[in-house]
């Protein structure tokens, strides 16, 4: 009996794939948990006082989930740049660039919605540490005015947050993969190309011109309207992952 | 099945593979033959549709093998770099391969796996290297593709463990026929179980044909200097080598011998000799102008 041939679809392939890399990085999730414990360390804003190493006092002043999320974006990118960079080993075992690029995608998004849902319990979870650790019941109260509404958009804010931040780490992480030394060319060109850009904008708009990190912040920050917001994530998102299919798409394996 | 039409490949400038063309469209074990450098590995990469041709396409299954999917589910490619999830055991890439491709016989990679005392729950990369060329034997072997590239199989492993499963590829290959390309240096060991041989030299196909008729290309044709000065003239010589002061060996193509059609008493003054297809691929392959000798004696 000769060897049956399979057609199977992409997006068959696809799924398989997807399924598989959740499996095979299943240990990301402990390193996840690891890292969360630390944010909810640097969650306490406290100060300790006292003489000499008898008498001492913590007191803290209050309690931020940013910490939590700021370990949660590290893992994330860490995540993304594995994903990017270790490529070889999946394309031994039936692959081609768009399944590689789709199922990392895909694992990404669950990896996001992970940080979003963690990030929903982070703040019952920081109010009962406050009260246990330094009897301080009442820190953290503005958890306690928070409805369902605002548990949802702490959800969709920062799931895609987490996403962003993966979708840049990928698209960093398969343009190292692609260009190799060709990047820290890239990356000298961008940083001239946006020289230019400030001196054509300061000469023609005026000495307010801004593109700083603070404005990029403000820009995907402060915004009053969700639609416009989200338009702007998801616009954000589209590009990033149309530009790391781009870089991705004729990616050879041979390394 | 396989059809690579004027595949060229460049590196950075470098020329990988020259304009080769071949086709295998039937069950066969085949042997890609060549020096370090011929091209053997970009060769298999670009049937498994890791590589872009720089010019020409190769085809699987009658579709270009880059980036398709077609041509990745139909082609199992094992080579020495090939990497795997450094937490994963073998048994969990065992389970993960069979997964990927649907021929896939599990039972067959765990016994093979027992047989050959691949512990299941090691990882890949505890493994000694002799191990590791054995476990992606068992993988490739295993997944039962239409289409198998061995590339180096046998690398790091004893002659015993080598001889044993250049016999488990051909008993594998009798149970389930399909096109299996193996390339090893040990053309000598693998050479009875061949169906053909593709012969590649600085990234062109020199040859494609039936061990048949590799061993009966090139003849060693001893006898008198003498005589054999007189048919070095007329013939392609590949080899010649004096064995004191009266004999001297050359070695030609087996065609252009027959081609001279010499007499009955030349024939009878000389000593005709086959030359195996491993002696045929040294002679092939050899440098021009020298050699190691000249290297001590200039």
């Amino acid at each position: 009996m000769n060897s049956i041939i399979h057609k199977d679809s992409q997006m068959s392939v696809a799924f398989e794939q997807f399924k598989d890399k959740l499996y095979h990085n299943s240990f990301a999730f402990f390193q996840l948990i690891a890292l969360q414990a630390l944010g909810y360390l640097f969650s306490f804003s406290s100060s300790m006082t006292g003489i000499g190493d008898q008498h001492f006092m913590l007191s803290i002043r209050h309690i931020s989930p940013i910490p939590l999320f700021i370990m949660s974006v590290i893992w994330i990118v860490v995540q993304a740049f594995g994903f990017s960079g270790e490529k070889r080993r999946e394309y031994y075992m039936v692959s081609n660039n768009f399944t590689a690029y789709f199922s990392d995608i895909a694992v990404l998004e669950i990896y996001a919605v992970i940080i979003g849902i963690t990030m929903v319990f982070s703040g019952p979870m920081l109010q009962l540490l406050a009260g246990l650790s330094s009897g301080y019941p009442n820190l953290g109260t503005t958890y306690d005015s928070m409805t369902a509404l605002h548990y949802l958009s702490l959800f969709i804010t920062t799931t895609f947050y987490a996403l962003l931040f993966g979708a840049g780490a990928y698209f960093l992480g398969i343009l190292r993969s692609r260009y190799q030394s060709f990047l820290v060319i890239g990356s000298i060109a961008f940083i001239l190309l946006l020289i230019t850009w400030s001196l054509l904008g300061i000469r023609f708009i005026g000495p307010g011109f801004n593109i700083g990190t603070a404005g990029v912040k403000q820009f995907y920050v402060q915004e009053t309207s969700i639609m416009l917001w989200l338009i702007k994530i998801i616009g954000s998102l589209g590009a990033l992952y149309g530009l790391s299919w781009l870089a991705i798409k004729n990616l050879e394996v041979n390394r | 099945m396989i059809r690579c039409d004027e595949l060229t490949k460049y590196f950075n400038g470098t020329r990988a593979l020259d304009g080769c063309s071949f086709e295998i469209s039937e069950p066969t074990l085949t042997g890609v033959i060549g020096v370090n450098g011929a091209g053997k590995t970009t060769l298999f990469k670009s049937i498994a549709g890791f590589l872009k041709p720089t010019k020409g396409e190769v085809y699987i299954l009658d579709e270009q093998a880059f980036q398709n999917i077609i041509a990745a589910q139909n082609v199992m490619l094992t080579e020495d770099g090939m990497s795997f999830y450094p937490t994963a055991s073998l048994h969990e890439l065992i389970g993960s391969y069979s997964r990927f491709y649907p021929n896939f016989d599990q039972s067959l990679a765990i016994k093979l796996t027992e047989y050959f005392r691949l512990e299941e729950k090691k990882k890949y990369n505890e493994l000694s290297k002799g191990m590791k060329s054995t476990f992606r034997l068992i993988l490739a072997l295993s997944a039962r593709a239409p289409i198998t590239l061995l590339d180096e199989p046998t690398t790091g492993m004893d002659p015993g463990v080598r001889k044993e499963l250049f016999e488990l590829i051909l008993k594998d290959y009798i149970k389930v026929p399909r096109i299996i390309l193996i390339s090893s240096h040990y053309l000598g060991e693998m050479e009875e179980l061949l169906d053909s041989i593709l012969f590649i030299h600085e990234g062109k196909v020199l040859k494609h044909d039936d061990v048949e008729e590799f061993q009966t290309f090139l003849t060693g044709v001893q006898g008198a200097p003498k005589l054999i000065e007189s048919l070095e003239d007329k013939l392609q010589i590949y080899d010649c080598k004096d064995f004191g002061a009266g004999i001297r060996r050359i070695i030609v193509e087996s065609k252009d011998l027959e081609s001279l059609s010499l007499k009955e008493d030349v024939m009878n003054s000389l000593t005709f000799k086959g030359v195996s297809p491993e002696d045929a691929f040294v002679y092939l392959t050899k440098r021009k102008g020298g050699g190691i000798d000249e290297l001590y004696h200039s």
